[in-house]
């Protein structure tokens, strides 16, 4: 039998006291996790482009670092849209899951799952992962100086790091594979008709892209020629 | 002859809010499968009382699936594990001879429990005397054809209009949220000409109430779809989020 536990009815002192709002709304911040998901997403999108390149060989791999070093002042201020939308979307989303945290106190001692998907349950620690990842990948392979094949070849190479890159990149496979289809639901751009084709092809891309960023960090470690 | 089973009710006991719980075991004895779940918890409070102790108390009123009243988690999902039935619906040849069957109440910061599986929804009626209603004086009924109304636009406020209040929703909701019973009702006005005066105005109450109120904000997990003993469409809640966005 269970040892007796402390009544869900002390949710009434959690009452009185005033929840924390994220902004206008939970609506609202649900908006801005959509608009600012889907800005990050459409990056991820070109950033993979970008990342295929690589796997034509280093000739096409620097032409596209090259010419992404051309834009001029164009870089910078795709940085600085890219940083906005990141920073609004953790703080909001810390701010929502801290929300949703107090929203049920005392947890179920029983909880069955009828429809939510692991990655619907897992965005927060998905989120976090990519965070944790954005700190160490920007730093490492940010530029400004130019290109350097050679700095990926050699950080991808090492096994810790090749590891770390595949378990972020499953970490956002699994956010997108949940959030690609959720921010049209969010933003109420939907039609029943196409939500299941949606839903699928939310899935399809990110697991697309998931596959093919994870191509990069298996081949500079199993093929020491790789970029070279 | 009635098929006979046995089950053996593991329900949540708590006597007050700031008392604390506990699971009690109750064997079934021999029962008829055409019992429902609650039936059963009325013969084990008919046993409880001949032996002179507390019954269980639990919500209940038209036990034919149209008031609301009813609910309870029942193995871990609102109303049981039948879908589309609410708890009053749910009998006992859904559930597995021999099985234990684990009774909780709905659990939610804005659902305070007041004893054993009854908690207290009125936080459902706040949000809706934000806004769930229409307030335009429209005068003396008229004539049913006078004001079209495309079929389909019919069609989908009156499925949004069948939520009966429950709180299935936010109790299988992951992140205790009540956009869905929200939803249903933004959902219902908007759709027809009576609620458009107030459009705005409701959607902005009902949803800043619901977060007053404590529940969580939807994170389109599904869940409030699937338990909804009515099966709402979480369309609702998307064209709730659409006029929420183009209310502010
Ligand atoms: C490349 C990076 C990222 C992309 C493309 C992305 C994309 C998305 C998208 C499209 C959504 C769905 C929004 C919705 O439901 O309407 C979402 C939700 C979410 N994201 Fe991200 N995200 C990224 C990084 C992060 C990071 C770094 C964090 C946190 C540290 C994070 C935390 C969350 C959380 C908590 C949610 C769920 C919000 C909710 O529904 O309650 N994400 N993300
Ligand atoms: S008692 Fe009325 S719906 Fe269950």
């Amino acid at each position: 039998m269970a040892e007796p536990e402390a009544g869900q009815g002390r949710q009434m002192e959690g009452r009185a006291r005033p929840v924390r709002l994220p902004f206008a709304s939970t609506v609202f911040s649900q908006a801005l996790m959509a608009a600012s998901g889907a800005g990050l997403a459409l990056f991820v999108l070109l950033h993979l482009l970008g990342n295929a390149a690589a796997y034509l060989g280093r000739a096409a791999f620097l032409a596209y670092a090259r010419h992404l070093h051309g834009l001029g002042p164009l870089l910078p201020a795709m940085e600085l849209c890219l940083l906005l939308l990141a920073a609004t979307h953790v703080v909001t989303g810390t701010m929502l899951t801290l929300h949703n945290l107090q929203s049920r106190p005392l947890p179920y001692r029983v909880k069955a799952i009828r429809a939510a998907s692991l990655s619907s349950r897992l965005m927060p620690l998905s989120g976090l992962v990519i965070l944790l990842f954005l700190a160490v990948h920007v730093p490492a392979f940010r530029r400004p100086a130019g290109p350097s094949a050679e700095l990926v070849r050699i950080t991808l190479s090492r096994p810790g790091m090749a590891t770390f890159y595949l378990l972020s990149l499953a970490a956002l496979t699994s956010h997108l594979s949940h959030g690609l289809w959720s921010l049209f639901q969010t933003l109420g751009i939907v039609a029943p008709r196409y939500d299941q084709p949606l839903r699928r092809a939310a899935v399809i891309v990110s697991l697309l892209a998931g596959g093919v960023f994870m191509l990069l960090p298996l081949l500079a470690l199993v093929w020491p020629d790789f970029l070279r | 002859m009635e098929k006979l089973i046995h089950l053996t009710l593991r329900v949540w006991r708590q006597p007050g809010p700031d008392r604390p719980g506990r699971f009690h075991d109750y064997p079934s004895g021999p029962v008829a499968t055409s019992l429902s779940l609650l039936e059963l918890l009325d013969l084990v409070n008919e046993r409880l009382t001949l032996n002179g102790e507390e019954p269980i108390a639990f919500d209940h009123d038209c036990r034919e699936g149209i008031c609301g009243a009813c609910g309870a988690m029942v193995d871990g999902l609102a109303h049981g594990p039948k879908s589309e039935t609410t708890l009053c619906q749910l009998h006992l040849r859904d559930l597995a001879d021999g099985g234990l069957v684990v009774i909780e109440p709905f659990r939610a910061l804005a659902f305070p429990l007041i004893k054993d599986l009854v908690v207290d929804r009125s936080a459902l009626d706040r949000i809706m005397a934000a806004g769930g209603y229409v307030s335009v004086d429209t005068g003396g009924a008229p004539e049913a054809n006078v004001i079209p109304i495309p079929q389909s636009d019919a069609d989908q406020a009156l499925a949004a209009a069948s939520c009966i209040g429950c709180g299935a929703c936010v109790a299988s909701c992951p992140h205790a949220s009540a956009m869905l019973f929200v939803g249903g009702k933004v959902s219902q006005l908007a759709c027809l000409p009576q609620g458009q005066p107030e459009r705005a105005r409701r959607v902005l109450a009902m949803v800043s109430a619901a977060d007053r109120e404590g529940f969580g904000a939807c994170g389109n997990h599904r869940e409030c779809e699937a338990a909804c003993p009515k099966r709402l469409s979480l369309r609702h809640l998307a064209r709730m989020n659409r006029e929420y966005l183009s209310a502010r």
